[in-house]
Order: C-alpha cells, then sequence, then structure tokens
C-alpha cells in the first residue's frame, strides 16, 4: 500500500458547547488544524470524507461547499464508531486508483445532553421500537450485561476494569485534548456511582462536542514523518447478533490485516483500540491478537497495559478525552498517526508500527461494524 | 401471555427483531410464532432500578426485556409478553409496537 497519514487535527473537545454552536463549524476547526499540521492547504485538497451524526441536514457536499472544497472525490459513512476505518478503506483505495490525491477524512459532532438523547431514542429502527420503550436510554445496560458475560467467560472483576479505565487517565495527564485529565485512583473508580451494574461512572465514555481529521496523501517518501497505512480491513454483520457480543468482527479482520501488513501482534508498540467501555478494550486486544489466547486476562492488564510496557489508547482514549459522536473511531486513527509522526508531545511513545481498531453501530444487542488499519512511523 | 417472534417457514429458525430475509437460508417467507417464556441469561440495574434482563429463547435468539413484577436472576425462566399488563407476576416486557395495538394471547 502506498497512502500516508500526514497530518491530524482535532476540534477540541468539550462537555458543555456553548450555544448555539454548529456542527458544520466543529468539523471544519478539525479539518483547518489537521491541513496546518500537514503542511497543505484547502486548495490542495481534492478527495474529502465525513462521518456525523448531528450534520444534517447538511450532507458531505453541503460541508464541502460551505468549506470551498473543489473535489474529485466525495464520501460520508454513516457507521460511528467504525466510520473512521471505513473512510479510510475506501480513500486509500480511491489514492490508489488515481481519483484523487489529497483526501481528508472528517469525523465529529455536536453532542451536549439534547442531542446526545435524541440519538439514543431514535438510533435505528429496531431501538426505536424494541429498546427505547423499555424503557432504555442509551446503550450502557446493553454493554453491562456484555461485561458480567465477559467477566463470567474470562474471570474478570471490577478492579480489572478499573486498572484499564485508571492506565487511560494517566495517559490523558499528559493530552492537552482530553476532557479528563485529573488522576483517578483504583478506590474512586470502584466507588463512583453505578450506572446499570456493573458498570460505574467511570466505565462509560464521556459524550463530547468535537471532531477530529487526517490528511491523506499518495506516499511522498521525501522525508517528512509521516504514517504509512500498511492494511485496512473492515467487517460488517458478522455474525447477525446472534452471538454474545464478546468476539467481535474484529476477529474477522485480523489475519488478512495482519498479513497484508507483512507484521504481526505482537509487533506493535501502540494500539488505539474502540473503547466505548472497558471490556470492549479487552475485547478488541483480544480479537486482534494483541492479547493472545495464552495470555490470562487478568495478568495482561495488570502487567502490560497499566505498566505502559504495551502503550494502549495513549490520548487518554474516550474513556477520559470523550466521544465526540461519529469521531469516536476517527479519534484513535489520528492518536496512532500523531505518535507515529512524534507529534505526541509528553505523552510521546516509541512506537514503530500501531493497530487501530473502529467498533460501532449496535443493531440491538452490540456493535455490528468492525475496522482495523494497522500503521507504520515512515519518513 | 406471550411475545411474537418471526418465524423463518423454510427453516423454522427464530428472530427477534424481525428479518427482511432469513440469515440462514436466505427465504423471505415467514409466520409469527408466540413464544411463552424465556431464561435469563444476564440482568443489569439501572440507577432508577430498572431491571433489564438479555433472555435467551429456548432454540431461537436472545433477546433484551424489562423484568417487570418482581425480582429474577440468571437462571429463571420467565413469561414473555409485549405489553405491559396488569396481570400479577413477574414476567418480561419485550416491547413490539406491531404487537400492541392487539389482544394479549
Ligand atoms: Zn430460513
Amino acid at each position: 500500500m502506498t497512502v500516508s497519514i500526514v497530518g491530524t487535527g482535532q476540534s477540541p473537545y468539550t462537555r458543555h458547547p456553548s450555544a448555539g454552536t454548529e456542527t458544520s463549524s466543529v468539523i471544519a476547526r478539525a479539518v483547518s488544524n489537521a491541513l496546518n499540521d500537514s503542511g497543505l492547504r484547502l486548495s490542495d485538497v481534492d478527495g474529502f470524507a465525513v462521518s456525523s451524526f448531528t450534520l444534517g441536514p447538511d450532507h458531505a457536499i453541503d460541508l464541502a461547499w460551505r468549506m470551498g472544497l473543489r473535489l474529485s472525490w466525495l464520501m460520508q459513512d454513516t457507521n460511528g464508531g467504525a466510520s473512521a476505518g471505513g473512510m479510510l478503506q475506501h480513500a486509500v483505495r480511491a489514492i490508489e486508483a488515481g481519483d484523487a490525491n489529497v483526501i481528508v477524512l472528517a469525523a465529529g459532532d455536536v453532542m451536549d445532553q439534547a442531542a446526545f438523547s435524541r440519538l439514543v431514542a431514535s438510533y435505528n429502527k429496531a431501538t426505536e421500537d424494541h429498546l427505547a420503550p423499555l424503557p432504555m436510554n442509551g446503550p450502557n445496560a446493553l454493554f453491562a450485561m456484555l461485561t458480567t458475560r465477559q467477566m463470567e467467560k474470562l474471570g474478570l472483576s471490577r478492579e480489572d476494569y478499573g486498572r484499564i479505565a485508571v492506565a487511560q487517565r494517566e495517559w490523558a495527564a499528559d493530552n492537552p485534548g482530553a476532557v479528563y485529565r485529573k488522576p483517578l485512583s483504583l478506590d474512586e473508580y470502584l466507588d463512583s456511582p453505578m450506572v446499570a451494574t456493573p458498570l460505574g461512572r467511570y466505565d462509560c465514555v464521556p459524550p463530547v462536542t468535537g471532531a477530529d481529521a487526517v490528511v491523506l496523501i499518495a506516499d511522498p517518501g521525501n522525508g517528512t514523518p509521516r504514517a504509512k497505512v500498511l492494511s485496512v480491513r473492515a467487517s460488517y454483520n458478522t455474525d447477525q447478533q446472534s452471538g454474545d457480543g464478546l468476539v467481535a468482527g474484529l476477529r474477522e479482520c485480523a489475519p488478512l490485516g495482519w498479513e497484508q501488513s507483512g507484521i504481526g501482534p505482537e509487533d506493535v508498540g501502540l494500539a488505539c483500540v474502540y473503547d466505548d467501555y472497558p471490556a470492549m478494550v479487552v475485547a478488541q486486544l483480544s480479537d486482534l491478537g494483541v492479547l493472545s489466547d495464552h495470555d490470562d486476562p487478568a495478568t495482561f492488564i495488570k502487567a502490560r497495559l497499566a505498566t505502559r510496557l504495551l502503550p494502549v489508547n495513549t490520548s487518554g482514549g474516550q474513556l477520559s478525552a470523550g466521544q465526540a459522536g461519529a469521531a469516536g473511531g476517527m479519534h484513535g486513527l489520528a492518536e496512532a498517526a500523531r505518535q507515529l509522526m512524534g507529534r505526541a508531545g509528553t505523552r510521546q511513545v516509541a512506537a514503530r508500527h500501531a493497530v487501530v481498531s473502529g467498533y460501532g453501530m449496535v443493531l440491538y444487542r452490540y456493535g455490528a461494524c468492525a475496522t482495523m488499519s494497522v500503521l507504520e512511523a515512515a519518513r | 401471555m406471550s411475545a411474537a417472534i418471526q418465524k423463518c417457514l423454510s427453516c423454522g429458525n427464530l428472530f427477534f427483531p424481525a428479518r427482511l430475509f432469513c440469515p440462514e437460508c436466505g427465504r423471505e417467507n415467514f409466520s409469527t410464532e408466540l413464544v411463552e417464556h424465556a431464561d435469563v441469561a444476564e440482568t443489569t440495574r439501572l440507577a432508577d432500578g430498572t431491571l433489564l434482563a438479555t433472555l435467551r429463547i429456548p432454540g431461537g435468539p436472545s433477546v433484551v426485556g424489562r423484568v417487570t413484577g418482581g425480582p429474577a436472576s440468571s437462571g429463571d425462566r420467565l413469561p414473555l409478553a409485549n405489553n405491559l399488563s396488569t396481570t400479577r407476576g413477574v414476567y418480561a416486557y419485550l416491547p413490539d409496537p406491531s404487537q400492541t395495538s392487539g389482544q394479549q394471547p
């Protein structure tokens, strides 16, 4: 593959957007910051893709128009936390095919309380018809029951999940863009109010307003730092919602994702996995083979993740940085690229390879979309 | 008390929520099976006291319901209902707008 990320940008995450904040402006800020980071200009861009739950009634073309983009390639992805990987998969092929030369991928939302309530009540027809009337307001209860299944299957305790939340909060301390940066102790985690047993407050992502963007170009090989895309895989509706949700479509992505990248799960120096809940961090590291079938999951969390021997979600992840709606998946992709380009400030790690996963769109009981990307630091 | 579950007329598999084509055999002829019970797999209690459960329909899918009329835990077999009933006893409420206009069977 011959395509690289050469710039990343964020529209600052906030829990409390000022009145009148528009989704289009929030996404445009991230696009502008990513272009500045890449050294390219708006007029260089000929491909654009966006994912957002709250952009309506506008679509990708409206946003492109308002940003003054003239394009030969345009797409919009509706797959939430898996949209970044989906857009990346398409964009890499588009550049390779010559349909575009400079593509910006962006995702973001204005996600205040009212927008969040609207989103979760009418997420899809199955939710409207069969979950919202229970009543169920958002996916916390579904992932609470998924977490219970995982605790039984893998022998994990609340302390184990707590160590993931605490470790990510420690990373967030070094990320000025994270909404929660104050240290979190394991006791605070364990004593937090229950949201849906066994999930407490710190198990659930805080919805925020914000956006992330990355800039992709054909591999320049001119000495500028970049994150080369080695492989991108996607999987949709792998088990028809008939399983336990503990194995995601990511497991289907992994064999070819590793083969095409030319490295294995033991070679990654950074993992940015989709972390709407700590149980999904475990599930995705397991699907990727980073947490191997030979590892004891509780020991792995304590000995590798909490110690930073394996850096995981170095931005603080969504659990501490915040979940900016459809940017949930772009957040990890941008962080991995930022790290591989050596632009992660005081949280910089020395990784040469990073794996990024996306996960999203709860159809009825758990997410049905999964993506896997492997990136390499290059010049 | 029962809940309406989609049944494929070709292969007999049960689905909830309803599908357009059968994910097992690809056909598109369905009937409605009235299922009386399901087994509680996991539960979660929300901050406001609401008890939700994942329930396994024998020979069919796992569904998400609200435990109503009392507590329940993993392993319990509960009656299913598409309506919030006034009947006494513990049961699992499985909302389905396509069923709520009619009489409880
Ligand atoms: Zn069938």
